[in-house]
């Protein structure tokens, strides 16, 4: 095959198009992963891209050759150059003119014959010394510039834009004085580890979509000591490595990836969410972890009761948990279910997303009791707490007692 | 004691508070008042828990109800025992009855309709230029409509978006829009920019995917050959 | 000063009333003793907005101007006894002895007689603390015996001593498939009859559509009434907000009406939501003024299970909440206009309004919301919701045509034949909303569908 692989092209609107360039055509963002001819575009150069969310033509070969890789299928396509309509790429302080400043005023919108009325949203218009909340989702933003000043920014959401650069993300919020919440979802950052260290009071920070290599990760750990809420949901991971297990934070998200043991966090870990993986097996964690109150295990592998038994042991304070959506609840009621595992969990205060009331947990043990699971260590010590009470409603308990001799 | 129970019947699901002092006799009555059924026709059946599959009969009216076996959250399932009941007739939304309709002689002559309010506001078709505007666009429509086939290519005319091009899927009357006053035309747009699939509440005039689909006056429409813009056309993008 | 009244009406109405004062308490920084939550040195919300729905007592505690009211004790002894007892002043939570055995005719003929002298009472002491009361904002079920048959006593009453003062309901609408009670459609047609001309706007929630979003959206398995009346009152808040915080559209009770209703009957707006969701998800999913506003049409966000596509709209706000910039939503209302039909009626004077509260929504503590930096609430007055009408008048008829019942009402001193007026004025408010039909747009102008 006859291609010759160029690494800077100049596209129709006379902007570089470059290799691992973050582009957004027509809106939708994609990966310059090829630069060079096809023989069925003679007189044009093809760009391959990887697409981040909307299908492709194929996984990055043409006729059979591979020109470039794709992490998820039919996410390649080749486009002509010559009809790339590239989104024009914007500084941060020119989408936050185009967005916040004077010029996006109203202007006049109908629906049939009706004028639609806005009212009311001029107040915030132009008032960057007052913003505390900054939403640029979507706007091409591929530099964080500190030209316009934001000195009560608390939350800042850069989600699904062209940054490509984490120290550039870092320095910038260095500027940023008040800063809490940062959300990066979606933006690709180069694998470059960064150095300096964070001094503003960033407690948030949302890393979805971002697949994240070891050295962002590094540098997550290594710059932003003052973070107590992480999320790193749909990355592609399989494992969580040291640097994350470690960090000091209240709250870990990791849903929607593909982790299959359940990790080792850090003892401040108050919520953990893990739903949407691949874990089949609890037993494997040899620590046990005090401070966790909120653990989300929707939709993972779990298949055993031993699991469930295992939680209690990792996670003795757990008062909050979900875990509906596995295949240990395939084939049983929902309630049914649930009276298990409250009857297993003595720590639960929450199942499911709906509260344990004290009858309900009364319920639910007594039932239990009632399925003779004599062999299991929590059967003496319900029998324990039921043997002792004389309220009326302990009379099918008492009753099976009897029965059973 | 006060407890909450789940009452259920053929008709009715509710949540309850009762008292366990009450004696059965006095539950049935209260019964009856939610599921409709008389106390004497009530056969009441306990599921302590919502697991329950086993359940225990409420038969004695004398008893309390805390001889029973009665947590929070139970269940108790109230059947009707006569063979002929009201209810079983309830039971069957789509058997045939009685049903009310107004006829428009009588929902005319009344003061505080809508209807009456139009016509004395010469609102919508009361208003005295509608008629000549309607009669005028059916017209018009219908003519232009002469001249557009189904399958050729065309664009929109003073589209709200930016130009919009297609193929003429369909050419004719839709109830479902304005009970076949109007001429109009489905379309399959080159690019989702439409608003179904040929559908219109459920009856199709034409297949294409969800939101490729639109129905437009032949008024909105220019037939010709008006080639695909979409810059991912096949071509562009392989 | 402009203050507004709530008054909460039977099981649902008080259960769903402790839910948005909750919410309401949290969203001002109130704590559940009624003072201010530490750190605070005034109330969030700016006086104006906050004093609508508080006041501020001499030794520094908030009292919310609610009223509740339930024939019998049961559930108003649960706030007595519950969390926020000390918010409320005895006097503020009224209850009879004997309930309305879900009967429209013993709420309001016989039992709901007994008690309402009291309740006008305790609402005339309460309006006479007001500087300027606007008007009241009911809470009830139409299905219920208190709600039903007391609540659409207390609206004729109140039309009749406050005349002209704004009188807005959420009032929760019988699921589709379930009945709570066998005489839910009786009830249902009977109040709304009633309360057809002393009701200016009002917003009806259907707890099979709130259950649905509970399961699907939030993925909580076995929903809670508790569940459904947080999200209740998420949306109560969200409406609400504009008339609490410093905000744009609905400053005043009365907008709604001008707003929202061009005729005085077809009052019924209905309520679409965005986002509902679990943190998970809410965190994955970029929660986009477009894709909420987009949600805020879809059939799955109506708290009243009806297909919003199917109707004609005669007015519709959409009401945001936080984050959003004209743009964003100049945007998001392009592409809804281009990928759904959104049919405008030409010849009604009311139109379509856009507003925002720069108050972001507020989620409790370990709740199943995930906190969200903006939310969307439509409130559109649509033919879609006749479904609802022609749903209940249906099952009325089949009850009816055996006069199967009737006898429950008769005995509680109802005549007759007032289900008969009952049910023609709800054909002729199925009419009305016909009426609307296919001349709504000028004919001259092109169309889509």
């Amino acid at each position: 095959m006859d291609s010759t692989v160029e690494s800077t092209v100049e596209s129709t609107m006379g902007r570089d198009i470059h290799l691992n360039q973050r582009l957004s055509i027509k809106g939708e963002l994609c990966t310059v992963k090829y630069l060079g001819s096809l023989p069925c575009w003679p007189d044009d150069t093809a760009v391959g891209v990887e697409w981040d969310e909307r299908a492709g033509k194929n996984d990055g070969e043409y006729n059979g050759d591979k020109l470039f890789d794709v992490t998820r299928r039919q996410s390649g396509s080749f486009l002509k150059l010559s009809k790339c309509r590239v989104d024009e790429k914007r500084l941060l302080s020119t989408a936050l003119m185009y967005q916040y400043g004077d010029s996006a005023n109203v202007e006049e919108m109908k629906i049939g014959k009706k004028r639609v009325e806005i009212v009311g949203f001029d107040k915030l218009q132009s008032q960057f010394d007052v913003l505390r909340v900054v939403s640029l989702a979507r706007m091409c933003v591929y530099e964080l510039d500190s030209a316009i000043q934001l000195p009560k920014l608390e939350s800042l959401d850069l989600s699904f834009n062209l940054l490509q650069s984490f120290t550039n993300v870092l320095s910038f919020i260095e500027c940023l004085p008040s800063i809490q919440k940062l959300n990066l979802t979606g933006n690709r950052f180069d694998d470059k580890p960064c150095e300096a260290m964070c001094t503003v009071p960033l407690v948030s920070l949302n890393m979805t979509m971002t697949y994240p290599g070891d050295g962002i990760l590094k540098s997550v750990h290594r710059c932003l000591p003052t973070l107590e809420e992480l999320v790193l949901c749909d990355n592609a991971m399989t494992s969580v490595n040291d640097e994350i297990g470690q960090m000091p934070l209240r709250s870990l998200d990791l849903s929607m990836n593909r982790i299959t043991q359940i990790p080792s966090v850090s003892h401040t870990v108050k919520s953990l969410n893990l739903s949407f993986n691949e874990i089949e097996t609890l037993t494997t964690l040899l620590t046990v972890h005090h401070s966790l109150q909120a653990l989300d295990l929707r939709h993972n592998y779990i298949s055993h009761w031993d699991e469930i038994d295992s939680i209690t042991t990792h996670y003795p304070r757990l008062t909050r948990l979900r875990i509906n959506n596995n295949p240990l609840f395939a084939s049983i009621p929902i309630e049914e279910a649930e009276f298990e595992i409250i009857s297993r969990i003595s720590s639960l205060e929450r199942i499911n997303g709906h509260d344990i009331t004290e009858k309900e947990r009364e319920n639910a043990e007594l039932w239990w009791l009632s399925q003779w699971h004599t062999s299991h260590p929590k059967w003496k010590e319900l029998c324990a707490k039921y043997i002792t009470a004389t309220k009326p409603s302990n009379l099918r308990y008492r009753q099976a007692v009897t029965h059973f001799g | 004691m006060d407890i909450t129970v789940n009452v259920t019947s053929s008709l009715t699901n509710s949540q309850r508070r009762i008292s366990t002092n009450w004696t059965v006799a006095h539950l049935k009555q209260r019964l009856e008042q939610i599921t409709g059924i008389p106390p004497q026709s009530q056969e009441l059946l306990l599921y302590p828990l919502p697991t329950s599959s086993e359940s225990v009969s409420i038969d004695k009216d004398d008893s309390l109800l805390s001889g029973y076996e009665l947590p929070e959250g139970a269940r108790i399932q109230v059947n009707d025992t006569r063979p002929d009941s009201e209810l079983r007739a309830l039971e069957d939304e789509g058997r045939p009855h009685e049903e009310y309709v107004m006829d428009d002689e009588e929902y005319d002559k009344r003061t505080d309709t809508l209807r009456h309010w139009k016509r004395v506001n010469q609102l919508g078709k009361y208003d005295p230029s509608y008629t000549g505007k309607l009669n005028k666009s059916v017209q018009l429509n219908s003519s232009i409509a002469q001249n557009l086939t189904v399958g050729s290519r065309f664009r929109t005319v003073n589209d709200t978006h930016d130009e919009r091009r297609g193929i003429i899927r369909f050419i004719g009357k839709v109830p479902e829009i304005d009970q076949g006053l109007q001429t109009w035309c489905g379309v399959e747009f080159d690019e989702p920019l439409g608003k179904n699939d040929g559908s219109i509440k459920g009856v199709y005039y034409f297949n294409c995917n969800p939101g490729y689909g639109s129905f437009l006056k032949p008024q909105q429409i220019e037939q010709g050959d008006f080639p695909e813009l979409d810059p991912f056309g096949s071509d562009d993008e392989i | 000063m402009r203050e507004v009244i709530s008054v909460n009406v039977g099981q649902a109405g008080c259960q769903i009333g402790n839910s948005c004062w909750e919410l309401y308490s949290l969203e001002h920084g109130i704590q559940p003793d009624g003072y201010l939550k530490e750190g605070l040195t005034r109330p969030k919300g700016g006086e104006e907005g906050f004093s609508t729905f508080f006041s501020e007592t001499g030794s520094g505690k908030y009292v919310p101007r609610a009223l509740y009211v339930d024939l019998e004790p049961n559930v108003v002894d649960e706030v007595r006894t519950g969390k926020y007892k000390d918010l409320f002043h005895p006097e503020q939570l009224i209850t009879g002895k004997e309930d309305a055995a879900n009967n429209y005719a013993r709420g309001h003929y016989t039992v709901g007689r007994d008690l309402l002298d009291d309740v006008l009472e305790r609402i005339r002491r309460m309006a006479d603390q007001c500087d300027g009361l606007q008007g009241f904002l009911f809470t009830h079920s139409l299905g219920g015996g208190t709600g039903s048959g007391f609540g659409s006593l207390l609206l004729e009453q109140l039309s009749l001593e406050y005349g002209k003062k704004a009188k807005l309901e959420f009032a929760v609408y019988p699921g589709p498939q379930m009945s709570t009670s066998v005489v839910e459609p009786y009830n249902t047609v009977l109040t709304t009859h009633t309360t057809l001309e002393h009701a200016d706007c009002t917003f009806m929630v259907d707890n099979e559509a709130i259950y649905d979003i509970c399961r699907r959206n939030l993925d909580i398995s076995r929903p809670s009434f508790s569940s459904l009346n947080s999200l209740i009152a998420q949306v109560v808040s969200s409406v609400t907000a504009s008339l609490r915080f410093d905000g744009s559209l609905n400053v005043d009770l009365n907008e709604f009406q001008t707003n929202l209703v061009p005729f005085p009957r077809i009052h019924f707006p209905l309520v679409g939501y965005a986002p509902v969701v679990s943190s998970a998800r809410a965190i994955h999913e970029s929660n986009s003024v477009a894709e909420i506003t987009n949600a805020c049409f879809e059939p799955g966000n109506q708290m009243v299970k009806c297909d919003p596509r199917a109707g004609k709209y005669m007015a519709t706000c959409l009401l945001y909440r936080g984050d959003a910039v004209t743009r964003d939503v100049q945007n998001a209302v392009s592409q809804v206009k281009a990928k759904k039909t959104v049919q405008l009626v030409d010849w009604i004077p009311t139109g379509f309004k856009i507003g925002i509260c720069y108050q972001p929504p507020t989620v409790p503590p370990e709740s199943d919301f995930a906190a969200v930096s903006r939310a969307v609430c439509m409130l559109s007055n649509t033919t879609a919701i006749a479904e609802a009408w022609r749903r209940i008048d249906k099952k009325f008829d089949l009850m009816y045509s055996k006069r199967a019942f009737v006898h429950w009402y008769v005995g509680e001193g109802m005549e007759e034949g007032e289900f008969t007026e009952a049910r023609e004025d709800l054909a002729a408010l199925e009419r009305d909303y016909e009426e609307v039909g296919f001349d709504s747009n000028d004919p001259e102008e092109g169309e889509e569908y």
